[in-house]
């Protein structure tokens, strides 16, 4: 009985590093997207595989489990986004992402990436939740509409609904951003 | 009549662009959809915005630094503390039947203990402060980055006793260079020095480790240069430039917003 309990433990421990291992950098994307936020995406992280560690032995399947993470990581993360109300916060402290940012004398013009992917942080930060969600999942996590259904418990139509409405509100934020339709044609 | 039809139809349409645009529809929804496209400047326009904003998303679509073994560690005490896992193991403890293997248990775990502190303090394993530069690079207030790195501000002498390690001679440094403050730091539970400097208001910190417990930068981009005949690995961010130096496994690295000659006068000094 004790060795097995021990046994089980250790095991489970295993078995959430392994499925950490393999899910945690979507996971952190998803969570980073959505918060804008270095520290509330590790926050996330944390919160889903702690709630994942109690309910380990009720997954039977990969997809079953990934689904599982993937609403975890989104709901957590539009709920660290109720509870700290940072919009304005982001709009000052945001900074570029700097692991992009190669300093190497063959590569004098790193920034244009990241000064990209900082406009479109903050314009994802300006959008409504629901409309910032579908975008992350589809355009940086490339999932497909069902998957994007189950994560969000919604339905295919939805999905596309929201997303026609996400990208027209995106458009309007970026050329607010000084991003007009040329400069996004141009890259 | 025929007007208002047009209309439900366009606004229809216009909804169904995304999926026309992620070829999500069946042969015989596309075919509608195409033909409105030829009668419909609006719609073709919406495509086009469409289409023109998931190129610029896949154009900014950069990856975040992710603090791995980090983040790991944070999970592993966050679980281990919860009061779950105590039932679980108390439970385990107390319904065992055979008590000297309760004993033999205990010991091993409690030598298991000692020589799991002695390798965590002899600095063997190798710690990933990527997350650690990114803190200073994101401007983290003051407040936060020293909640998650704990640190106690000293005197330089209370540093010395504070430390097993011999500290840098930062004294030696130039005047212009003003120590405004030493900082006992815990960084993954490792005891490390923080100086922070003041040179004409720009600050600049610089960390010692003990020596064999090097500063691993992560995911970071890093250049290889020579300053000042030493070789130094260099990250350049925003507004901050990060080095740290005496090769690869340096327990040296200092971040501050200094131009690449003032990072050569501390690194010849402190080297």
């Amino acid at each position: 009985m004790p060795l097995h309990l021990a046994q089980t433990t250790a095991e489970r421990r295993l078995e959430l590093r392994t499925i950490f291992l393999t899910q945690h950098r979507r996971l952190y994307k998803v969570a980073y997207h959505l918060t804008s936020s270095r520290h509330d995406a590790e926050d996330v992280v944390q919160e889903v595989f702690v709630r994942l560690h109690e309910k380990l032995a009720q997954f039977h399947g990969d997809a079953q489990l990934a689904t599982w993470l993937y609403r975890m990581t989104v709901n957590a993360s539009l709920d660290a986004l109720r509870r700290f109300k940072r919009r304005r916060q982001w709009e000052t402290s945001l900074t570029l992402i700097v692991n992009e940012e190669a300093f190497s004398r063959e590569n004098p013009q790193p920034l244009a990436q990241a000064e990209i992917a900082e406009k479109i942080q903050l314009a994802l930060a300006r959008l409504r939740k629901p409309f910032r969600a579908v975008i992350v999942l589809r355009d940086f996590e490339g999932m497909a509409y069902d998957e994007i259904a189950e994560v969000l418990q919604i339905d295919k139509g939805t999905v596309a609904s929201r997303l026609h409405r996400a990208y027209s509100k995106l458009r309007k934020e970026l050329a607010a951003l000084g991003v007009d339709r040329d400069y996004i044609n141009l890259n | 009549m025929e007007k208002i039809f047009a209309f439900f139809q366009h606004r229809r349409l216009q909804q169904a662009l995304v999926l026309y645009a992620d070829g999500e529809l069946s042969p015989n929804e596309v075919t509608p959809v195409r033909r409105h496209l030829e009668s419909c400047e609006a719609c073709r326009q919406k495509l086009a915005d469409i289409r023109a904003c998931r190129e610029f998303l896949k154009a900014g679509k950069a990856a975040p630094f992710i603090p791995t073994e980090q983040l790991w560690q944070r999970i592993v005490r966050k679980i281990s503390s919860s009061p779950r896992f105590l039932a679980d193991e108390i439970l385990s403890f107390l319904s065992w039947r055979h008590w000297r293997w309760a004993f033999v248990a205990a010991g091993l775990l409690l030598f298991g203990l000692a020589i799991w502190n002695r390798t965590n303090n002899s600095g063997a394993g190798v710690i990933d402060y990527g997350i650690f530069l990114d803190d200073m690079h994101q401007e983290t207030p003051a407040a936060n980055f020293y909640k998650r790195y704990p640190a106690q501000v000293v005197k330089l002498a209370e540093a010395r006793q504070a430390i097993t390690f011999p500290l840098a001679a930062i004294e030696t440094l130039p005047e212009a260079f003003r120590l405004d403050c030493v900082r006992v730091l815990e960084c993954n539970g490792k005891k490390c020095i923080q100086f922070t400097c003041i040179k004409e208001n720009k600050v600049i910190n610089i960390f010692q480790h003990a020596p064999g417990q090097p500063w691993t930068l992560g995911d970071y981009a890093v250049a290889r240069t020579p300053i000042c005949n030493v070789e130094c690995a260099v990250v350049n961010m925003k507004n901050l430039r990060a080095v740290n130096w005496q090769g690869r496994a340096s327990e040296y690295l200092a971040v501050g917003n200094l131009a690449p000659e003032e990072f050569e006068q501390v690194v010849k000094i402190l080297q």
